[in-house]
């Protein structure tokens, strides 16, 4: 394995707290000593945490446009084509539409 | 029936489901509401498209804010979301420079406060983030995202991808992560 998919690899276990203490110790110690080591975790760290934002991200937007294609949406479709122009025909036709799902009482 | 569905699911139900990842809470919640901000949007000179990618951000913006336990409530969470929502149309439309200065509410609503910075920065880095992974090509853009996204473990992508093994496999997603690495920061650096 190339030396920077070792330091890739020990950094990936080092933020996952994978490692025994000893060895986190000596991984600190040498991260200290070493401003390249430094400079190439740090980076990582950074990476590992953009990545869990974009993971989570995407993943509930997976969800949600699954979902979303469950929802129909009459009233909704109805507003937008027939291009309402008052408050009062929006609030009726949402009103409508939450009564027609048993969304109010 | 729906009617079985939807009913009372309160507050601090809705939030350690967001907390929990119970996703069958977190899909009522999401089809309950949808319809209020579909119209909010509609009404307000949007499409039905821009009220699903609006809703869906004002979504993750609340699964975000609980999870990192910085959700501040001192309403509803109906009216939270609402409000969310309605800052960000706000801005979406003001930006485009379509802001006629006046929005019309169908519901109630508390004024949001605007990003702090740190919010900002890490929304500045997952948009680098995402340009990356669409620089990335294929292999690595499938295998991190069956990795990262789909959690799918190490000997399931060495089968897919024809890997010997999963150590093979491993090895291929540092390769990646190192390449990811190398373009996520030649965009953040020229930024």
């Amino acid at each position: 394995m190339s030396t920077e998919n070792s330091i890739i690899e020990l950094a990936e276990r080092y933020v996952n707290g994978q490692m025994l203490p000893d060895e986190q110790r000596e991984f600190e110690l040498k991260v200290q000593n070493n401003a390249y080591l430094a400079k190439i975790v740090n980076e990582f760290v950074l990476l590992h945490e953009t990545m869990a934002t974009y993971a989570t991200r995407y993943s509930l937007k997976n969800e949600m446009n699954q979902w979303h294609n469950n929802i129909e949406l009459p009233e909704a479709k109805l507003i937008e084509t027939e291009k309402v122009t008052t408050k009062a025909e929006v609030e009726t036709k949402s009103k409508n539409y939450l009564f027609s799902m048993n969304l109010l009482k | 029936m729906i009617a079985d569905i939807v009913v009372n699911i309160n507050d601090s139900e809705i939030i350690e489901a967001f907390r929990t990842d119970n996703k069958s809470v977190m899909q009522r919640f999401y089809k309950m509401n949808y319809p209020m901000v579909s119209h909010f949007v509609i009404y307000n000179g949007g499409t039905d498209q821009e009220a699903k990618d609006v809703y869906q951000e004002a979504i993750i913006v609340i699964y975000e804010k609980i999870n990192d336990r910085s959700l501040v409530l001192n309403c509803k969470l109906k009216t939270y979301l609402y409000s969310v929502c309605r800052n960000l149309w706000l801005k979406q439309i003001s930006k485009k420079g379509k802001f006629a200065g006046r929005i019309e509410d169908l519901e109630e609503f508390l004024p949001i406060e605007e990003d702090n910075g740190m919010e900002a920065e890490k929304n500045h880095l997952f948009e680098i983030m995402n340009n990356s992974m669409l620089q990335i090509g294929e292999p690595c853009f499938t295998l991190l995202n069956d990795f990262y996204i789909r959690k799918m473990n190490m000997n399931d992508i060495a089968e897919k991808f024809g890997y010997t093994n999963a150590d093979t496999a491993k090895t291929q997603r540092y390769k990646c992560m190192n390449r990811l690495k190398k373009i996520f920061f030649d965009i953040k650096n020229s930024a």
